[in-house]
């Protein structure tokens, strides 16, 4: 604790991505996104431009390149995922550095890695230029159901608390002279967690008890959510590019 | 693990986008009855309780290690709708703060892992009670196959997915991307099972009225006093049995997908063709077609499979055993030198 009120992902810094309204953020890495999904695995091009995009937004940004290649790891399972397809795809073979691998696993391998690495990156910059509650208030701003984002919000607020919670018990453990290996150790584990769930879940029974005597009734005070809503201009510039993307993409499909 | 972008083609993405967001509108509904104005509270505690048994990795084979999908335990500690919203939300977040899981892909992960696996680990867990004697090892049991079930279903939502929206056609056909995988959770799933089992019956013990799938009653005592020794070697016991009867089932199914891959013999999944051989016709030709245990039966008994898939989970788990036995070992001869170390990495 005492780390704040952000989370692990967050850069902390006072760029123009940064003060953009976190809903125009949201909706432009969800319109990217799709924009890149539906880019046929052909049009090199094109995912060459949205590189250059996500480069451009990361540097205006301000995040460390660093950062952004540390935490995209994340993706390595599909990564394992891309390379494996060449070698099980059917179809026409072709000979690679003396490996014969299947045409279209080639593509198909090509277009889990690119659009899985764009996908990330997309996901990265938006995580790491708003902190979680920001997220949350601009999907509340979105129109998300109030039950799903104030349930986020709940979560996100205690995660740490119970993670915590959790290290002192194992800690705990550990000092009584547990001594935690393989399969043994699971006994132990798991009924930690069935404590961790109590406490958990009276932990919840506590906090609504206290919200309610406090005025509570159902729905979050509405001034969690004013301030800072999007304006037009903060729009138009969020807009730009996912526009851009789509313009690539169609640029790529019916022109030159 | 969470499906990221790229893999499944848009429209499918999209497809199960909308009925995920249907099906969840309707969880919302149930999940207020439950909960009324306590449901976020309450609801976003189970959320955050998810959360961080999802971040807890344990080892499955060597290279492969699963994570809790914590669908089933969500299920019996708190029921299906809050549950399903629970993951969902779990899932949700994971996808905007912490960039794992495409954010196009995301109606499919919500479809497989929150609304499938809790569905499918609800429905076998309210059966299974209802057969089961109502002490906490019944109990036990009966939240430990709902998991393995629950997983293993969950991981056949993806297959299902591969085959509507996956690009890429295949040189080893749909059946055994679907044994594979099967085979695969189902030892994710019986570390999930072991795990879930444990949390739940310790939770009924305490406070019986927080589980959900007891539905307010309190656990009968046991009558033999039966130890956990007995219990899990039990449970492994019936995992192995399922392990080969889930196999059986698998390839029972698989073979109606194998039928339609071979029907279309010019046109693969994803509707391209793929030029007058189909995959059906390569996957015979596999460079272990010639093996013991070749298509997943034993050569020379008839309707094999289930032992075959038995067989394959024995091994795999004796070999993971093996290694994992060496590694401890050295890991053991290296902690002998430096026991302070232990304390401190326990965090």
């Amino acid at each position: 604790m005492g780390a704040g009120h952000t989370h692990p992902m967050y850069v902390h810094s006072h760029s123009a991505v940064h003060h953009l309204a976190p809903e125009v953020k949201i909706a432009a890495a969800v319109l990217f996104t799709v924009v890149v999904v539906a880019t046929p695995r052909e049009l090199l091009g094109a995912f060459a431009a949205y590189a250059v995009l996500i480069l451009a937004l990361a540097v205006l940004a301000r995040i460390p390149a660093g950062w952004l290649t540390k935490r995209s790891l994340i993706e390595l399972p599909f990564v394992a995922t891309a390379l494996l397809l060449p070698f099980f795809a059917s179809g026409p073979r072709t000979d690679v550095l003396g490996l014969s691998v299947a045409v279209e696993g080639l593509w198909g391998g090509w277009n889990i890695l690119v659009k899985g690495t764009l996908g990330v990156l997309i996901a990265l910059l938006l995580a790491g230029t708003t902190p979680a509650r920001d997220i949350l208030i601009g999907l509340d701003r979105l129109r998300t159901p109030q039950a799903i984002t104030q349930i986020a919000l709940f979560m996100l607020r205690y995660l740490d608390v119970l993670a915590d919670e959790a290290r002192r018990m194992r800690l705990a453990r550990i000092s009584r002279l547990d001594d935690p290996r393989f399969l043994w150790q699971l006994r132990g584990f798991a009924s930690g967690l069935g404590t961790l769930f109590l406490r958990a879940f009276e932990r919840g029974e506590r906090v609504y008890l206290a919200m309610r005597s406090r005025g509570y009734t159902g729905r979050l005070p509405a001034a969690l959510h004013e301030g800072s809503a999007a304006t037009a201009g903060q729009w138009v510039a969020g807009a730009i590019v996912p526009a851009a993307a789509a313009a690539v993409l169609l640029l790529g499909r019916f022109g030159v | 693990m969470h499906i990221s972008n790229g893999i499944i083609d848009g429209p499918v993405s999209l497809a199960y986008g909308v009925v995920a967001v249907a099906l969840l509108a309707f969880c919302l509904g149930k999940a207020r009855h439950d909960l009324s104005d306590r449901l976020a509270p309450m609801a976003g505690l189970v959320a955050a309780f998810i959360f961080a048994v999802q971040m807890l990795n344990f080892p499955v084979l060597p290279g492969v290690s699963g994570h809790l999908l914590g669908g089933a335990l969500a299920a019996a500690l708190v029921g299906p709708w809050v549950g399903a919203l629970c993951v969902s939300v779990v899932l949700i977040v994971q996808a905007l703060v912490f960039a794992d899981g495409g954010i196009s892909a995301l109606g499919l992960n919500i479809a497989n892992m929150a609304l499938l696996g809790t569905a499918v680990g609800f429905g076998v867990l309210i059966a299974l009670m209802k057969l089961l004697p109502r002490t906490a090892a019944g109990l036990g049991l009966a939240v430990f196959l709902a998991s393995i079930l629950s997983v293993t279903l969950a991981s056949q939502g993806f297959v299902l997915q591969y085959l509507l929206g996956g690009d890429v056609p295949l040189t080893i056909g749909y059946g055994q991307i679907s044994l594979t995988m099967a085979g695969v959770h189902v030892l994710i799933g019986i570390g999930e099972g072991l795990i879930a089992a444990v949390t739940v019956t310790t939770v009924a013990k305490v406070r019986p009225d927080l589980v959900y799938a007891l539905r307010g009653r309190r656990l009968d005592p046991a009558v033999g006093g039966g130890s956990t020794r007995k219990f899990v070697l039990a449970g492994l016991g019936v995992a192995a049995v399922l392990a080969g009867g889930v196999s059986y089932l698998a390839s029972g199914s698989p073979d109606g997908l194998d039928a339609t891959t071979r029907e279309g013999c010019t046109v693969d999944a994803a509707g391209e063709i793929t030029g007058g051989s189909c995959i059906a016709q390569r996957a015979a030709d596999h460079e272990l077609g010639g093996s013991v245990l070749a298509d997943y039966g034993v050569k020379g008994l008839d309707g094999s499979t289930g032992l075959a898939g038995l067989i394959g989970v024995v091994l795999t788990f004796a070999i993971g055993l093996g290694v994992f036995w060496l590694v401890r070992r050295r890991r053991a001869a290296a902690g002998a030198q430096a026991p302070a170390e232990r304390v401190g990495a326990g965090n």
